[in-house]
């Protein structure tokens, strides 16, 4: 079987790239330590998402968090960090949230 | 890749996920000497699925003696815990299996011992009549499962998404697939399939209004429901929806947990209100506990809160414990929010919806499957969160395995030639994709996605009437007719596009169920405001989904039958 056929590419489109500062800021699922981070693929390979983007053997580049509105906050990126680079943030929304529990039980009465 | 821009493969056994259910059911096939392929859309196969960051509770008999403790007394009450809607015949093998399947995954190298106690640390919950769950500390329960497999030699495409089903005459013979990294296409022909892409989420809104903020693993989106229907097998229990419990604005596990360990929910008023809905209070099945929630807020009792300020300090440890391994990010969440769940009082939402077991084990939604785990359609498998009888990774782990015999014995009993490959099929499939990829594509996917979620939340959820349900079915209708117009960004998105017509998919059989149930069924589960009580007389029986002509069609079947009694194909030879 072809050997480069699990390779990552490591690119998103730059409409994505551009969608992606916007969400960053909105979602901010997790922070990358620039500094503790040694550039080593393992979050990009583990998040089941397929959210975080690294160029394999780059030593200069972060990982990106391409698609920032399709976390699932599981902190597989933070467990499996060999350098504790990462931690997952918790938007607004959710640390703070103020959802009427009732809009989620439907428009059917009795 | 070849000339005709894909790649194709042959094999023994097909495996769709790979997760529990998909690489138990990879063991007893590459045990038997079968080639297998297994295709995942994650990246390392340890950490795969729903489990990747570990789990802490496994549910068995141990068969250790006590009357209580033996496959028997379990599988006599299994009736009562599924409100009688059951495939007993594929329960009770699931259930017989259950030591044998235990001491199996021990032998993998899975720790079930609790480390203090240097023996089983068994608990009461869920309603069950026994202390049948393990608490464990299953931070490696995956990894075991997939050195196992990877030891085995199996094929593993990962980052490779199944979107289609070969099928001919009513017999499997492989799927189409893409990898959402590298655009590479992937033909499988195979002598069987197993679906175990589990369950179905994103499918209604919750508390956060984040779609992937869900309680279970977002990334599953009933994609072997949906493959599965479009080729022609039967599901089963598709109208009975799940939600759960869970801290506000977080949709996280820990119920089990929470419960076996002695929490309580208390209301606005501080009443601990879980016994005016079951004589087993907090200890009820996961389908009562969400059902009584969601009640105290419909009477105005809300919010309601989880109370642990009873518990002892040893309790509450292992209380933290375990919430952590159970879901990694849960005490950063309680931390970041300021709150200390073992003096105050914590903030409960109800979840958002999905399609799995409605709370309730043995009773899964999903594919029939018979007692081999083989579905109506033939060489067609299913197993774990997909399929008809199901339990947590346990549920999985077992039917998976019996699923991975039942290939052995239909690849062994079947001289029949693979089918050449359908190309039309292959190359319309492509077409659409191309096409979701081009500038003629304009419907956003999250846009489309939010539209079946809202659908499914005002009128498929947790209370359903006549009319409402027919206006589900109206709206998701009209979303099906668009679904050529959904836009990908990038082969990511084009992803995120199947998954999305997978969920639109799975919400209309849902409300198609839903609506010849004219009955309530387990509370919430199934709660027909136009006809709220519970109707043994007529309504012991399974609703069955099949693809028909202008979309899903429905029959009913008594339970007094298994639902293999439905199939029209013929059962393996034993
Ligand atoms: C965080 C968490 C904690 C849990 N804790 C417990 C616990 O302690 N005890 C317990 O009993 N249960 C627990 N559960 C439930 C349990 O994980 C599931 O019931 C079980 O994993 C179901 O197994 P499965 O194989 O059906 O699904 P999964 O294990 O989720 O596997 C499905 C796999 O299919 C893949 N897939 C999906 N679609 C496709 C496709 N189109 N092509 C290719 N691959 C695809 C997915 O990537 C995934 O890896 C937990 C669930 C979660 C989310
Ligand atoms: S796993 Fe940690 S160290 Fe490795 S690339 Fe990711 S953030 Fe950097
Ligand atoms: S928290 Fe989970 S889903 Fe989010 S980026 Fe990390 S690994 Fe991916």
């Amino acid at each position: 079987m072809d050997d480069t056929k699990n390779h990552a590419s490591h690119t998103c489109s730059p409409a994505v790239a551009a969608r992606n500062e916007e969400q960053a800021l909105a979602f901010n699922p997790i922070r990358i330590d620039e500094q503790k981070c040694v550039r080593c693929d393992l979050c990009d390979w583990i998040c089941p998402g397929d959210l975080i983007y690294h160029e394999e053997g780059n030593k200069t580049k972060l990982p990106v968090i391409a698609y920032p509105d399709e976390c699932w906050y599981c902190g597989l990126c933070q467990s499996i960090c060999p350098t504790d680079a990462i931690e997952v943030i918790f938007p607004e929304q959710m640390v703070h949230n103020r959802t009427d529990v009732l809009s989620l039980l439907g428009k059917v009465g009795a | 890749m070849t000339t005709q821009g894909w790649t194709n493969l042959e094999t023994d056994l097909l495996v769709v996920g790979g997760g529990v259910a998909g690489t138990m059911a990879a063991i007893p096939a590459l045990e038997a000497g079968l080639k297998v392929v297994i295709c995942e859309k994650g990246k390392v196969l340890d950490h795969c699925g729903s489990i990747g960051c570990g789990v802490d509770h496994y549910l068995t008999v141990m068969d250790t003696g006590p009357e209580w403790d033996t496959p028997a007394f379990l599988i006599k009450h299994v009736p009562e815990l599924t409100d009688h809607i059951v495939d007993m015949a594929v329960a009770s093998r699931v259930i017989e299996q259950m030591p044998r399947i235990f001491r199996k995954i021990e032998s993998f190298g899975v720790d079930f011992k609790d480390k203090q106690l240097g023996t089983y640390y068994r608990l009461r919950s869920f309603g069950l009549p026994g202390t049948y769950h393990i608490n464990f500390d299953g931070t490696d329960f995956k990894k075991c499962l997939g050195e196992r497999v990877r030891k085995g030699k199996a094929t593993v495409l990962m980052r490779t998404m199944v979107v289609q089903l070969l099928v001919e005459d009513n017999r499997a013979y492989g799927a189409i697939a893409f990898n959402f990294r590298s655009g590479e296409w992937t033909v499988i022909r195979a002598k069987a399939v197993v679906l175990a892409a589990g369950d179905v989420n994103r499918i209604s809104r919750n508390a956060s209004g984040l779609a992937f903020d869900s309680w279970h693993f977002p990334y599953n989106t009933g994609d072997a429901q949906a493959m599965g229907y479009h080729a022609g097998a039967m599901l089963a229990n598709m109208e009975s929806v799940e939600a759960t419990l869970t801290p506000k604005g977080f949709s996280a596990q820990g119920l089990n947990a929470l419960v076996s360990l002695g929490a309580y929910f208390v209301n606005r008023h501080g009443e601990r209100f879980m016994f005016r809905y079951d004589k087993k209070g907090e200890n009820a099945r996961r389908a009562v506990l969400a059902d009584a929630g969601i009640n105290e807020y419909l009477l105005g009792n809300g919010p309601v809160y989880l109370d642990c300020r009873h518990l002892s300090p040893e309790m509450l440890d292992r209380m933290a414990y375990t919430l952590q391994v159970d879901r990694y990010t849960l005490p950063a969440f309680y931390q970041q929010k300021g709150v200390n769940f073992r003096e105050e009082l914590v903030e409960i939402s109800i979840s958002e919806l999905s399609i799995r077991r409605s709370g309730v084990y043995f009773r899964g939604s999903g594919l029939a499957v018979d007692a081999n785990g083989e579905t109506s359609v033939e060489a067609l498998f299913a197993a774990g969160d997909c399929a008809t009888v199901s339990g947590g990774i346990a549920g999985a782990a077992v039917l998976g395995h019996m699923a991975g015999e039942g290939v052995v014995q239909r690849v062994r009993g079947s001289s029949h030639a693979l089918p050449e490959v359908d190309r039309r099929a292959v190359e319309s499939i492509r077409a659409r994709a191309a096409r979701h990829m081009s500038h003629d594509a304009t419907l956003p996917w999250r846009q489309f996605e939010d539209e079946v979620r809202d659908t499914v939340t005002d009128y498929v959820g947790v209370r359903r009437n006549d009319k409402g349900l027919r206006l589900a079915l109206d709206t998701l209708q009209a979303l099906a007719r668009r679904e050529p117009e959904l836009k990908a960004d990038d082969l990511h998105g084009l992803m995120r596009v199947h998954e999305s017509c997978n969920v639109r998919m799975n919400a209309q059989m849902m409300a198609a169920a839903s609506l010849v149930r004219k009955e309530t069924r387990t509370g919430s589960s199934h709660c027909r405001v136009d006809h709220p009580q519970t109707d043994d007389a007529s309504w012991r029986k399974f609703v069955l989904v099949e693809r028909g002509e202008r979309g899903p069609e429905t029959t009913t079947l008594s339970v007094d039958q298994p639902l293999s009694a439905a199939f029209a194909r013929a059962a393996v030879a034993a």
